[in-house]
């Protein structure tokens, strides 16, 4: 089991029927899945696209989209933008 | 001749602009400060093909026409302002354009992109592009209406604030709807990262152009134009316009919710953002400056530049009994917020935007402002100050704005910091040089190194230092569906790549994003647009008809432009010696999401070199005779 937080208005596409799924007040879900291996094809499995680029972090510490996963992470998907000043 | 004569030139239109049968005016306007004199360029069509407009402009006339090595605060540097290929057209994101000199700051080249209305009107009025030389003997301000240029005192505005400044201009002109670039007191006290304000909410910000402005007792450019802006295939443009139009709410929602402040709180989780002078992984005051946090206590409305209907900008209109926030000078961004906020241990989101007002209101780069006073706060903390009275502390909020007014104005630790903090290191001794976070002299963008490797490499071989603009953004090229891979894609490459590390798919990946991003800060074009090479072809090539560019030719047009900003470096006297950053990037943190991660200096070194080498420069970084007959840089060859 790994359990992955995403903010709800990252979605571009709704989540798949039989994907149990969470929510709270800062409009971020939490989906538990099995391991199947990276966090991209962990994403694609359960039907999640998302609509920016992220980093994610698992179990704390930054990680590539292309980590495998293991039973027992929490994987906490970040949009990013760049640039903007003044 | 005096500047009392208010000396006037005219411009006569080209009748192909007028016609609208293309999208640029066919005249730069050089003007004289030191001898009141005005001359026109009016280059051939393959000088616009070859260059595009905004930096490549800007490089063509500090290689051409600048001496080496000048001083960058004396009469010899050039200043110029130039619009890009699309600047002005009905595009949206085209509401930009580029400000370049050399930097005083960094001694390398300042060419900063500036979005708004101001190079749109510049066009409007006539010009392409405006290159100033020489050091007026007193305050003056350039008044441009409708092909008509004059130069005017500003010893009455000298010493004004940015948007009392264009209020009187607007009123003696009898215009309101004249577009003002101008510098603050920051500009006219030298400060060696002054910046030039357009709008006096929009900045170009980086390496000290408002100080170079200054030097030449130049206040302000004002600007009032009516043209109308063409195009040669307007069908074609259609077409760009309508994949903007038909996509832009999705892949700008992120813009059109909460603009860049919106990712304050990822970046920082990810680990994104350098807290207190990247000394610390995780920052207890980061949800006061969330947007989930800051939009209902201070964002009162939302502003947008030319033809684009995005509305990134935020505005900030706030009073309380201790503090009051004038909406005339806009709102934070992300780079912004960063910088004063979290980097400097500050959790006070009305410290944070009081002070981004300042450093409006000033002419001042919040980022290498931000930069400077954590490193100054933690020279405070290490006790290296002793002998001034005013010790800004980590965390002080109300030690941020007090720092903004004196950089600004130069007032005691202020002046110290005004330079920088490069060189106030250098006054202050070997233990400080680890507390600075630069590239070239110029501080880093809040684009944390540590996380962001191949970012980092940019910082250290960009010639304008440390700029997140012109970069490979390593969290992008690691996401499949960004726009980054799109592009990777098109140039053949396998996407998405590594997080971490300087691989050689991301040098070159590097390479191509570096080229492409420098044709659309010479277009000049929006990064939040998702363009990719078929959109930025069918962009360009409408503006003059050219039916035969091709992706390649973008790539080319876009190595030419870096390349020839090396060329700059090597002129003016660096080496590879300075192709690196500051220790600080190799502080490794003990928690938060990057803990345990640097930026492995053999890695860099080694990305370097195969910089150099896919680029066709040897192993100094010298670009070889045949690469510059390849770019057709041959006339700007170093000797």
């Amino acid at each position: 089991m790994v359990r992955i937080r995403v903010k709800e208005s990252l979605l571009s596409s709704p989540l798949k029927e039989n994907v149990p799924v969470e929510k709270n007040k800062r409009q971020e879900i939490t989906i538990q899945v099995s391991p199947n291996g990276t966090v991209l094809n962990t994403l694609e499995h359960i039907g999640i696209s998302l609509s920016r680029p992220v980093v994610a972090v698992i179990n704390g510490q930054s990680a590539d989209l292309g980590q495998e996963l293991k039973p027992g992470d929490e994987i906490y998907l970040l949009p990013q933008i760049s640039g903007g000043e003044q | 001749m005096t500047t009392n004569n208010n000396h006037t030139f005219t411009i006569e239109f080209d009748p192909e602009f007028n016609g609208r049968k293309r999208a640029y005016t066919g005249k730069i306007l050089h003007i004289n400060l030191t001898e009141e004199r005005f001359w026109l360029d009016e280059p051939a069509d393959s000088f616009y093909r070859n260059l595009i407009g905004g930096r490549g402009f800007i490089l063509h006339y500090l290689l051409s026409q600048m001496p080496a090595r000048v001083d960058p605060l004396g009469s010899e540097n050039l200043l110029i302002f130039a619009t890009g290929l699309l600047t002005g057209t009905i595009l949206p994101g085209t509401g930009r354009h580029a400000v370049g000199a050399k930097s005083p700051l960094t001694g390398a080249l300042a060419s900063s992109e500036v979005g708004g209305w101001w190079g749109h009107e510049l066009k409007r009025a006539g010009l392409d592009a405006l290159v100033i030389h020489g050091q007026a003997s007193n305050p003056v301000y350039l008044w441009i209406n409708k092909g008509v240029v004059e130069i005017r005192s500003a010893q009455h505005l000298w010493g004004k604030l940015t948007a009392d400044t264009q209020t009187q201009i607007r009123d003696e002109l009898g215009d309101q709807k004249i577009r003002v670039a101008q510098i603050g007191p920051a500009g006219e006290n030298l400060v060696r990262y002054a910046s030039i304000m357009h709008d006096v909410n929009r900045a170009a910000g980086r390496s000290g152009l408002g100080a170079v402005m200054g030097s030449k007792n130049l206040k302000a450019v004002a600007v009032r134009g009516t043209n109308f802006v063409g195009i040669a295939d307007r069908g074609q443009l259609k077409n760009t316009l309508k994949w903007i139009t038909s996509t832009y709410k999705d892949s700008m929602g992120w813009a059109i919710s909460y603009g860049t402040p919106g990712s304050v709180g990822s970046n920082h989780d990810a680990g994104g953002t350098a807290i207190r002078n990247y000394l610390e992984g995780e920052f207890e005051g980061i949800d006061e400056l969330r947007h989930e946090n800051l939009f209902p206590k201070l964002i009162t409305d939302r502003d947008t530049c030319s033809h684009c209907a995005v509305t990134c900008k935020l505005v900030v209109d706030y009073e309380d009994r201790h503090t009051k926030i004038k909406g005339d000078y806009g709102g934070p961004e992300y780079e912004t917020i960063g910088a004063l906020g979290p980097l400097c241990g500050v959790g006070d989101a009305v410290a944070v935007a009081k002070a981004n007002e300042l450093c409006s209101a000033y002419g001042l780069d919040t980022i290498s402002a931000g930069g400077t006073i954590a490193f100054t706060m933690e020279c405070v903390e290490k006790g290296l100050l002793p002998d001034f009275e005013f010790h800004p502390k980590f965390g002080d909020g109300v030690a941020l704005v007090e720092a903004v007014h004196a950089i600004a104005n130069r007032e005691g630790l202020g002046d110290w910091m005004a330079e920088g903090s490069t060189r106030m290191a250098a006054r202050l001794g070997e233990e400080a040089q680890e507390f600075i976070a630069v590239a070239r002299s110029q501080e880093l963008p809040l684009h944390d190194p540590r996380l962001k490797n191949t970012m980092g490499m940019g910082y250290a071989l960009s010639a304008t230092g440390a700029d997140h603009m012109h970069n490979l953004i390593d969290n992008f090229a690691n996401f499949p569906e960004s726009d980054t891979c799109a592009r990777l894609q098109e140039m053949g490459l396998e996407t998405p790549l590594p997080l971490f590390g300087i691989s050689e798919l991301k040098v070159q990946a590097f390479i191509y994003e570096t080229a492409f991003k420098n044709v659309l800060d010479s277009s000049v074009i929006c990064h939040f647009y998702p363009y990719e090479y078929k959109h930025l072809v069918e962009a360009l090539s409408a503006a003059r008809g050219w039916t035969d560019m091709t992706p390649e030719e973008i790539n080319q047009i876009g190595s030419r432009i870096v390349t020839m900003g090396r060329l700059f470096l090597l002129r003016e006297g660096f080496t590879h010696a300075d192709d690196r950053l500051s220790s600080r990037t190799n502080y490794s943190l003990k928690e938060g999401p990057i803990a345990g991660k640097t930026l492995d200096e053999k890695e860099l070194a080694h990305g370097i070199q195969l910089y150099f080498e896919l680029m066709g420069w040897d192993n100094e970084g010298v670009p070889s005779s045949a690469t510059l007959e390849g770019l057709s840089l041959l006339d700007y060859a170093i000797e």
